[in-house]
């Protein structure tokens, strides 16, 4: 490993300070390191040692080494290459471990190799308050997160069909992450699309693409979904053991009638398909009391399903 | 090979150095402090191995200058790696995400906010508005969080996941944590006289008590979610094309059967659990298989549909 990291040092050294694009055989001749016997040996270790760059984020670029357009050469663009000093304090960085330490994506740790890039931090004195975990494993959230910053359209499959969406945004949600914009074949209607069920999305090679609307707002998009546009509501009485769970989980219920062993309460009116999978949740501890086409709509579904 | 250690070694490195550069004379301690090394001989290995490389020639004058006097680091003449290097997108986003979630579930310290402002000029412009994370923090998380950190027992009704029935217990609380979209409480429950962990927005009552315990030395984390067991019941199912999520929800072996048609195995510590998602599932399965289970839907339907037939 030892080798494989001075070689690589001396490599990046080398494209930092070129100034211009340099072939593959001028890095085979002028790099330490590079004195494999055969050129497929070279190539191979050459192929490595890039990707391996482009995985620790250098943006390592290929180019025509001269006008007349006959060789490509290599170049690290230095303005591209560094991050820019925002100016972190010391305790701004140690509160970004501690939120590095307490967040998780499907299980990974992540943040803090990023943190050294930002100069590292000590750490706090107060352990971490919280665990959280945001499901999704990061590599594909970070391929949907540049395509939403460079603005680039990403084409995926969804639901047996195809599509190509501009993703204005990104949101996590109840455990789930959506990527939200308009398609490309309908773009005046947004739409959230939960990533973990999209087939192969792609990024679209060209930066730019689109223009995201002043003043967007990616969660405003998901709260619009699911909410129903009449005033229609649901009345269901609850066992009293477990209202309380049900007026936890919908934010605008309000209660009718509180008995002893029981309470009503009115719900905003969703989907028939999500209200009866929403109380088959309670078992026999709930009971749709009105409207009555849901209530016979939830009997008649008991009475048939298998 | 090119392994997940040599990116991360060499990742570390390239911070290391711009680091040193900015701050000459810096404590070897500090450097393994900040930059998570195990131990300060691990910085040194790190430094003595940059001190070989440099610039073709390879020469006296080519290479990078490393000095360590007193444990006080210096480097010399490596100003192209004088700053860090970008930001990856996974990376930036998960800082970012880490971040605003905590602030979001109302948990931060203070310069958690500020220190999110400045990552979002380094990621670029617009990441602000284009990311939004709702974590929905029910009122119980600080109050737990509380008795925790002071060891105080609590004591709570709980409806419970499977049994949908209400139970109180006394906890003695280790950690509150958010993960697949619900917070939890994990402890020791003195009903059940062993580790536990419960959904907060299922705890409908909550008290403090002024009783103290001692946590355990070891550090008790059980992942969240369903662990396997020799007592649990199996079911097999046939679903369709639109009930395909439950394959990506549920911990289940799936076996495609073509035509977007899946075949679910899954393992469920009670049988409740399945039949309440295969009834939900409804018209999407088919072909059950699994006597408890089997059982469990018929008598769950029966029990609601006796509810719906008895006279308001």
């Amino acid at each position: 490993m030892q080798k494989v990291i001075e070689r690589i040092l001396n490599l990046l050294a080398f494209l930092l300070t070129a100034g211009r694009p340099v072939t593959a055989d001028e890095i085979r001749h002028t790099v330490k390191g590079y004195d494999q016997p055969s050129d497929e040996a070279f190539r191979r270790t050459f192929e490595r040692d890039k990707d391996l760059l482009r995985t620790l984020g250098v943006p390592l670029e290929t180019t025509y080494t001269d006008i007349w357009e006959v060789e490509l050469g290599y170049i690290v663009p230095s303005d591209q290459y560094t991050l820019e000093d925002p100016g972190f304090t010391d305790d701004e960085r140690s509160a970004l471990l501690l939120a590095a330490e307490a967040v998780r994506f499907g299980g990974e740790r992540t943040g803090i190799d990023a943190l050294f890039k930002l100069g590292g931090a000590r750490r706090s004195t107060s352990a971490a308050p919280v665990r959280a975990d945001l499901g999704q494993d990061l590599n594909t959230l970070g391929v949907l997160f540049s395509a939403v910053t460079q603005r680039r359209t990403v084409r995926f499959d969804y639901r047996n069909r195809s599509r190509t969406i501009q993703p204005f945004g990104m949101v996590h949600r109840y455990g789930h992450w959506y990527l939200v914009g308009p398609e490309t074949a309908d773009l005046g209607t947004v739409k959230a699309f939960r990533i973990d069920r999209m087939g192969s999305p792609t990024v679209g090679s060209e930066a730019g693409k689109f223009t995201r609307p002043k003043g967007f707002d990616a969660s405003a998009v998901l709260e619009g979904i699911g909410a129903s546009d009449s005033d229609e509501t649901a009345r269901i009485r609850f066992d009293n053991d477990v209202v309380d769970v049900a007026m936890n989980r919908s934010r605008a219920a309000t209660i009718v009638e509180a008995g002893d062993e029981s309470t009503l309460i009115e719900v905003p009116m969703a989907g028939e398909g999500s209200m009866i999978s929403w109380v088959l949740g309670f078992d026999d501890r709930a009971e749709i009391v009105s409207p009555a086409s849901l209530r016979s709509a939830f009997i008649d579904y008991l009475e048939v399903s298998t | 090979m090119t392994s997940d250690r040599t990116v991360r070694r060499l990742g570390r490195i390239l911070a290391v150095l711009p680091y040193v550069i900015e701050n000459p004379g810096v404590d070897i301690d500090e450097l393994a402090e900040r930059f998570d090394y195990v131990t300060k001989d691990d910085v040194i290995k790190d430094l003595h191995l940059v001190f070989v490389t440099g610039l073709p020639g390879y020469g006296p004058g080519d290479l990078i200058d490393v000095d360590i006097f007193d444990d006080e680091v210096y480097v010399d003449a490596a100003d192209y790696f004088s700053r860090p290097v970008r930001l990856t997108a996974p990376e930036g986003l998960g800082l970012l995400a880490a971040g605003m979630t905590l602030i979001e579930s109302d948990q931060a310290p203070a310069a958690l906010r500020s220190a999110v402002d400045k990552l979002l000029t380094v990621i670029g412009a617009g990441a602000g508005e284009s990311v939004a994370f709702d974590v929905p923090t029910p009122v119980h998380v600080p109050v737990l969080r509380a008795a925790i950190e002071q060891q105080r027992i609590v004591r709570i009704a709980y409806v419970g996941i499977a049994s949908n029935r209400r139970t109180e217990r006394l906890v003695e609380g280790w950690s509150v944590s958010f993960a697949l979209g619900n917070w939890y409480l994990t402890g020791h429950c003195r009903l059940a006289e062993d580790e536990r962990v419960f959904r907060i927005d299922r705890i409908v009552e909550l008290d403090v008590l002024d009783e103290h315990y001692d946590v355990p030395a070891h550090d008790p984390t059980q992942p969240i979610g369903y662990q396997p067991s020799e007592s649990d019941a199996h079911v097999s199912f046939t679903i369709e094309p639109d009930a395909r999520w439950v394959a990506e929800y549920y911990p289940v072996d799936a076996e495609e059967l073509g035509e977007g048609r899946m075949r679910i195995t899954m393992s469920v510590a009670d049988p409740l659990v399945a039949a309440r998602l295969l009834l939900a599932l409804g018209s999407g399965t088919s072909d059950i298989d699994g006597d408890e289970v089997v059982l469990a839907i018929a008598d769950l339907r029966d029990r609601i549909l006796t509810r719906y037939r008895r006279p308001e």
